[in-house]
């Protein structure tokens, strides 16, 4: 099957960059079918109106954040509404100085479709909605009023919800704002959606509602997009979160982790216990994120019991119906066949274009191994990057045979896959300081 | 945790096992102090309250040596340097000769890694050098730990990470010093005034025993594929391709169609331009016909297809012309546009309308020029 242009270019720009591609990423997949079954699965079980919550765990280069790019992929192809954002210390679960509240604004920035995969869409897709009841009471002799009294009909089940009223207010003045050219209300609307409101005076002057979102009622504004996004035709919401040894490992307050923890604890619970639909939650983290016992998740009791893992399993055969997905490293097998499918994708996905036969890969994997040792197959980002560029000057210098390109880019080569220096430091200092 | 120096450690090979574990002894010794001055004040007025003073005397001083006698020798040693008033937080000045003298390390003791410095500010006799140099060769040559330099853009970018023994560490692979890290073993032989001529020995004995597998050796590193494995993982690759693309594709089949009103013609007509495609059949091969949204061939809802066809008929559009443009046709641009992308990317694999400063519409991609399934079927007119 013949790979765009688009994803072609997205899938080695980005690779020859050192990032995970956000498109394509399926042509470059290896192995992992379980891994992939289960989550599919669990698309499937959200799109029925169910939820989920995983966690994908695995060391440094073992390609969670690969994975959780690839299921948004599917996501975003199965007419799922997809909210990304990474951990940081400053964006968070909970916190009190609008750390729990900065990650949901993120979650928002960077809300996807299909139709818009970069992030941004938070305003498509009510746009589309909107639409669509506009459309439908108009082309049944309706007006606006009765257009306004529609989605009060159609968002009803929200109202069960926390501040279902408020979202059901924001959704009309925006309504209002299309109608009579006010750009600025309808940008107060989509602000407050946002979570970008700090304070309710401003919220009810500007748009009429007594609340905002704040760091203790985000989660459930995510519950309530997420029955929104199916009322207005979608699957469900996907929510991936990167970089969870951010909590574990990099916050200094146990309390603050605990906290944390807790809202860790509140998704488990809800969405295993059905107290939430079409919502599924993707966590990434390492090893020791999930199984320190005196930092990481398995620190606080009742998610250790919760994400412990089945003691009927195996190194090799994992329980996939366990919150918990473990990724193993590539090994140099994996890693022969993740080159050989960037080969693929370098020829457009035509065979009769592959710029260089199967013992060039070889060939190049001993290059890397030769100067990056294991982790040539323990973090495969390098070694990708490497051979990105090793296709791309073949490609634009056709004179050159590949062996003779190994060979006399041996050192170009050796520079992109050298490890990073140490940053700058004092010649005098460079001793000076470790850190524990 | 910062050091002024650290001597005793490889620069880049430093374990968790010979690094010093820091715990608040300060805290523990000031609440320890505090637990004995409370003692002695209760056996004092309970033995001055019911016995007689000269008794009482007695027994404190007893409780007194017991206490030193117990003590350990480093505490010992402080108490005395704490009275000849030279203390300080890492020893004490010896009170004749005013020199820093340190308490013994024990392995119970916590242990400054500064500890050193002040050993080498202390002992320089020659004796010690030769011992010293093989201490430091030992640490240097042979890795007790490994260095773990995370890619850039992660979590730690610390110049330094000190990895446990336990962590995942690479396998045992010898590495030629490189040219940086010669030159901080010269650094810290400079430092602890040792012979440099005899860590170029050293080193240049290194060198020689690398293994055949170095990478400056110029010989090839083994790379062991089990081509077994690899077709393996080759078919599993291939059954994830498939399970992605029928996941991918399910969607068309699976999911409630959001515009199902639209599925069928319009029934008020704006324009003649908006009745037209309606009336015309689109030919495309069956396996298209397949992938395409049940129902209805080209798929895009009808209220949609006048600001299509309005819109492709530029590439480029800045904002207020689009606004403008949609509110003509009476859609949201937006939601306009995210329906017609979300077509389009089914039809045709690609985005129609890129958002960006400005909106650019691949017209190609209706001309047929772009390489797609449904690239040279009929296009549908609008």
């Amino acid at each position: 099957m013949p790979i765009s242009a688009r994803e072609r270019a997205a899938i080695l720009k980005s690779l020859a960059a050192g990032v995970v591609p956000s498109i394509g990423l399926h042509w470059i997949q290896v192995g992992r079918f379980d891994e992939v079954a289960a989550l599919i699965h669990d698309l499937d079980l959200v799109q029925q109106g169910g939820a989920s919550v995983r966690f994908v765990i695995g060391r440094y280069g073992s390609g969670k954040t690969f994975f959780l790019n690839l299921i948004r992929t599917v996501a975003q192809k199965r007419k799922f509404v997809v909210a990304q954002a990474d951990i940081t210390t400053e964006r968070r679960l909970q916190g009190s100085s609008g750390q729990a509240k900065a990650l949901y604004c993120e979650l928002m920035r960077n809300l996807s479709t299909q139709a818009k995969p970069d992030g941004g869409a938070l305003q498509n897709v009510i746009e589309r909605w909107v639409g669509d009841v506009d459309h439908d009471v108009r082309s049944n002799g309706g007006n606006e009023e009765v257009v306004k009294r529609k989605f009060a009909t159609e968002l009803r089940p929200l109202q069960d919800l926390v501040s279902g009223y408020d979202f059901v207010t924001v959704i009309t003045r925006y309504y209002e704002g299309y109608l009579n050219h006010d750009e600025r209300l309808q940008d107060n609307a989509v602000r407050w959606l946002r979570g970008e409101y700090t304070a309710r005076t401003d919220a009810r002057q500007d748009l009429g509602v007594r609340t905002i979102i704040d760091d203790t009622s985000y989660y459930d504004y995510l519950k309530l997009f997420a029955r929104f996004v199916r009322i207005a035709g979608y699957a469900g919401l996907l929510v991936n979160i990167d970089e969870l040894v951010v909590l574990s490992h990099r916050l200094p307050n146990t309390t603050a982790r605990n906290r944390n923890y807790e809202a860790i604890l509140r998704i488990i619970n809800d969405c295993l216990q059905g107290r939430t639909e079409g919502l599924c939650f993707l966590f990434a983290g390492t090893d020791e994120c999930l199984e320190d016992r005196r930092l990481g998740l398995y620190s606080y009791e009742a998610l250790a019991t919760r994400l412990a893992p089945n003691r009927f399993a195996t190194e090799e055969r994992q329980d996939l119906q366990s919150p918990v997905i473990r990724l193993q490293n590539l090994t140099p097998e994996d890693c022969f066949v993740l080159l050989s499918n960037i080969r693929h994708v370098h020829a457009s996905g035509n065979p009769a274009q592959y710029i260089v036969p199967d013992e060039a890969i070889v060939e190049y994997l001993k290059e890397c191994n030769e100067w990056m040792g294991s982790q040539c197959f323990q973090t495969v980002r390098r070694t990708a990057q490497g051979f990105v560029h090793f296709l791309n000057m073949l490609e634009q210098d056709s004179t050159r045979d590949w062996r003779s390109m190994l060979m006399r880019n041996a050192s170009a080569i050796r520079q992109t896959l050298e490890l990073p220096d140490a940053p700058d430091v004092n010649a005098d200092d460079e001793l000076s300081e470790f850190r524990l | 945790m910062q050091c002024d120096a650290l001597f005793t450690a490889d620069p880049l090979m430093v374990d968790l096992a010979s690094a010093p574990v820091f715990l608040d002894d300060s805290s523990h010794s000031f609440l320890k102090y505090i637990t004995i001055g409370a003692g002695y004040a209760a056996a004092l007025v309970i033995l001055l309250i019911f016995i007689s003073p000269a008794v009482s005397l007695f027994v404190v001083i007893c409780v007194l040596a017991m206490e030193v006698a117990v003590a350990k020798p480093a505490e010992f040693s402080a108490l005395t340097g704490r009275a000849s008033g030279k203390t300080d937080a890492s020893g004490y000045h010896h009170p004749t000769s005013g020199q820093m003298v340190r308490p013994p390390a024990t392995s119970d003791t916590p242990q400054s890694p500064c500890d050193n410095l002040v050993v080498r500010e202390t002992s320089s006799e020659p004796g010690d050098s030769q011992a010293r140099q093989q201490q430091l060769m030992q640490q240097q040559l042979v890795p007790r730990g490994t260095l773990s330099l995370p890619p850039k853009g992660s979590d730690f970018d610390d110049p330094v990470e000190v990895v446990s023994p336990a962590a995942p560490t690479l396998p045992p692979q010898r590495i030629p010093a490189a040219p940086k890290e010669v030159e901080a073993r010269k650094r810290a032989f400079r430092a602890r005034d040792l012979d440099e001529s005899e860590l170029d020995d050293q080193l240049t004995c290194h060198a020689a025993s690398e293994p055949a597998t170095s990478g400056s050796s110029g010989s090839k590193a083994v790379v062991h594929l089990d081509m077994d494995a690899v077709s393996r993982i080759m078919s599993e690759t291939r059954q994830v391709a498939n399970l992605l693309m029928a996941a991918m594709a399910d969607e068309l089949e699976d999911t409630p169609e959001i515009d199902d009103q639209d599925e069928t013609p319009l029934e008020e007509p704006e324009s003649p331009e908006q009745a037209e495609p309606q009336q015309q059949e689109v030919s495309v091969p069956s396996s298209q016909i397949e992938a395409a949204p049940a129902g209805n061939v080209d798929g895009l809802p009808a209220r949609f297809r006048s600001f299509l066809q309005a819109l492709i008929a530029k590439s480029e559009w800045d904002n207020g012309e689009m606004t403008a443009l949609a509110r003509q046709h009476g859609v949201m641009l937006s939601g306009a546009i995210e329906v017609i992308n979300e077509w389009s990317c089914e039809q045709y694999g690609e985005w129609l309308v890129e958002e960006g400063d400005t909106y650019c519409v691949r017209t190609d991609l209706l001309e047929g020029t772009v390489e797609c399934p449904l690239a040279h079927a009929n296009v549908p007119p609008f």
